[in-house]
């Protein structure tokens, strides 16, 4: 159907004579009531609460998330849980991740490969067994991870492999979603500059198709490990 | 994909041939308990759910009566991000914009992730005319793919089959010495789509949410299926009601407490992808072309309609489903149409127009628990008797029934009408009435009475006996001693 009178045609049935102009920012209409109610906006929690708050959402979905006071500390625990899940290919973050997190050392025993954006890298990563990434936000609320698609960010690190670790750091946990919006707001609404993907984790994939029989790992990670730095800042 | 149960057949028929399936209504009552038990307890850990609703409510109803302003806001912003938009009056104009692209893409394989408007508009069926494999990639929708279904409840597809069942189902599509335990069923069905995720030329999904401020395209889903089908193949083609549009971000924190938990008792839900645009010009993950399918079929009609348009505010939860006491009974295919359940029997004859499903809103005993389950309160009970009334309204009601309530009409609105008629009903029921009950398998009231006992009419009528009382007490006031 024709654009034009498709608009026309639902600004007749709600009683309007043409369309609202949608770039006018004066045809906006008014509003009292945008987004969580006001007790939950202003709900707050502190530092540790969201810490502690994430941590146990997250075990409660059958993910786990273990804090470290350093970030040697994570890097210790980090090798352990490779240890013992030994890989036969860890898929990474491509870009500045490894450097930032300092994650050389602990990945140098493994065969890994990073996420650079070039043809053939579906095809790759759909062999890795540990996809390891960081997060640009977490959500105390509902132990949920927030990744935000980038150039060497892609979404398949943590969608393809059986068992997604994040490697973060306790001042990126909000208490709630609705912070997070807020500061995505702040970087830049404009589509052309939003991320392509924003993917919002809580917890393994799961299904209860089979008989209401809950099982984990139908599509995506079958495990969700997060690694927390507690780098202190509220 | 078979059109499902409906072959001419009323509700009320389908109902029939539903009541038998023993493990159906076993599964249904089973499934829709334990949604509804999950659902009140992640309510009450929330707290003030009430308030959630009305805000909720609020919000849906706004952007409703707004449409045009914020599909615009929408439309201009996915296009910016670089998406391209197709208009669907109907759900032909729908389909032939899917194949449309999918011809120019020289597809074979299509990849879709579950999807209510997708059904709405048969695309599988479509694709398969054009010889374009589809796989349904949902691990419920992909069982009643396999076993040529339709969905049986809004939410968990193939709530009627049995681990037995779904293991033949997978043995047929190539499984080997599978059991029939879940961890080796879901195992498979993992391989199977796996491949189907990173060879498809196309994946489609529907669209929880369209985000007007942003031009984004929100996805819920737990397995994660539409995150593989949104991210790997080439082209990913979304088709959207018209409807779906939330003015802002900070409206979308609202929609995430609420569907989780009114779907499946969830606090969360476990993949939430907020999708703008395709790829960027860097990357190599995600679409190259990013398709919106936008669809009315049948829902403009509803605006401005002050009895319905409340119907679009609709965030297809289905927990109006697994509250309702005739859903839980007949399960999903009895109603014949996409959307079973409360919700289903308003909708469909809302949007589809004409004699087919006029009867769906007779399959209801208005208690109004859908209204009360509904995370942003459409009336569904005052729609359902609205829907009734346009039906008698335009003549569409049974010949027999249009009579039956003519000669109540004349036998209620006159007092000594009324009289004559009960005073015969009275001698009439003589023969059927024992200790007070009426219990025959013949006779007017058979629908009832061939299973139940109908209380029979008193010996006495209460007119009769208030007159013989008001006697009674004239007489002891004209002689107080």
């Amino acid at each position: 159907m024709n654009e034009q009178e498709f608009f026309q045609n639902i600004a007749r049935r709600l009683g309007r004579e043409f369309p609202t102009n949608a770039n006018a920012a004066a045809a906006a209409p008014a509003r009292t009531i945008v987004g969580a109610p006001d007790f939950w906006q202003a709900h707050q929690w502190n530092h540790q609460e969201r810490l502690e708050k994430f941590a146990a959402e997250l075990a409660r979905l059958g993910g786990s998330a273990q804090v470290y006071e350093t970030l040697s500390a994570l890097h210790e625990g980090l090798a352990a849980l490779l240890l013992e899940l030994s890989p036969s290919l860890i898929g990474v973050w491509g870009g500045e991740f490894i450097a930032k997190m300092q994650l050389q050392d602990v990945l140098r025993p493994f065969a890994v490969i990073e996420c650079v954006e070039q043809p053939g890298m579906i095809e790759q990563f759909a062999h890795i067994d540990v996809g390891i990434t960081g997060c640009d936000f977490a959500i105390a609320d509902t132990g949920t991870v927030v990744l935000l698609a980038a150039v060497g960010q892609g979404r398949l690190v943590s969608l393809l492999p059986t068992v997604h670790i994040v490697v973060m750091k306790a001042s990126q946990i909000r208490t709630r979603m609705g912070e997070v919006w807020s500061d995505i707001e702040l970087r830049s609404l404009d589509p052309a500059h939003l991320p392509s993907t924003m993917i919002f984790i809580s917890g393994p994939s799961r299904s209860s198709d089979i008989e209401n029989d809950l099982t984990i790992g139908v599509h995506g990670p079958a495990a969700v490990y997060a690694l927390i730095w507690d780098d202190g800042k509220s | 994909m078979s059109a499902g149960a409906k072959d001419k057949t009323s509700v009320i028929e389908r109902s029939h041939a539903a009541l038998q399936d023993d493990f159906l209504r076993a599964a249904v009552r089973f499934t829709t308990d334990r949604l509804k038990d999950r659902k009140h307890g992640a309510t009450e850990e929330l707290g003030r759910w009430e308030e959630w609703r009305e805000q909720g409510r609020e919000i849906r109803a706004h952007t409703v009566s707004h449409l045009d302003y914020y599909l615009r806001q929408f439309v201009d912003n996915a296009r910016c991000a670089g998406a391209e938009i197709h208009f669907a009056a109907d759900a032909q104009e729908a389909s032939a914009a899917v194949l449309g692209i999918v011809h120019e893409k020289q597809a074979q394989l299509v990849a879709k992730s579950k999807s209510m408007v997708s059904e709405e508009i048969h695309i599988n069926r479509r694709l398969e005319e054009q010889n374009v494999r589809v796989v349904e990639t949902d691990l419920g929708e992909y069982i009643i793919q396999l076993a040529n279904e339709m969905p049986s409840h809004i939410i968990i597809p193939a709530i009627h089959k049995t681990r037995e069942q779904i293991k033949d189902l997978f043995t047929r599509d190539g499984g080997q010495n599978l059991g029939t335990d879940t961890k080796a069923l879901v195992a498979f069905a993992r391989r199977k789509l796996r491949e189907t995720f990173l060879t498809a030329d196309i994946g489609m999904t529907g669209c929880n949410f369209g985000i007007a401020e942003s031009g984004s395209v929100v996805l819920f889903t737990n397995e994660g299926n539409a995150d593989m089908v949104s991210a790997l193949p080439k082209t990913h083609i979304v088709v959207m009601g018209m409807e779906r549009v939330l003015p802002t971000f900070a409206d979308l924190e609202v929609m995430a407490n609420l569907l989780p938990r009114s779907a499946t008792g969830q606090k969360v839900i476990t993949y939430m992808s907020v999708i703008t645009g395709p790829r960027r010009a860097q990357e190599r993950c995600g679409p190259e072309e990013l398709h919106v399918v936008i669809l009315d079929n049948g829902r403009s009609s509803q605006l401005g309609d002050a009895e319905f348009q409340d119907v679009l505010n609709c965030i297809r939860c289905g927990a109006c489903l697994n509250v309702c006491p005739v859903y839980r009974h007949i399960g999903g295919h009895a109603y014949g149409s996409v959307y079973p359940g409360p919700i289903g029997a308003v909708l469909t004859p809302l949007l589809l127009q004409g004699e087919e499903f006029v009867d769906l809103p007779s399959a209801s005993s208005l208690c109004g628990a859908c209204y009360e389950a509904c995370p942003v309160k459409i009336p569904l009970d005052d729609m359902l008797v609205a829907l009734r009334r346009r039906a008698a309204e335009s003549q569409r009601t049974k010949r027999g029934e249009r009579a039956a309530w003519r000669s109540y009409a004349i036998a209620f609105a006159k007092p000594g009408r009324y009289r004559l008629v009960t005073r015969m009903a009275r001698l009439a029921q003589t023969p059927l009435v024992h200790d007070g009950y009426i219990e025959s398998t013949w006779g007017p009231l058979m629908g009832w009475t061939s299973s139940r006992h109908a209380p029979a009419l008193a010996p006495e009528s209460f007119r009769d006996r208030f007159l013989r009382m008001k006697q009674d007490v004239r007489t002891i006031k004209s002689d107080p001693q």
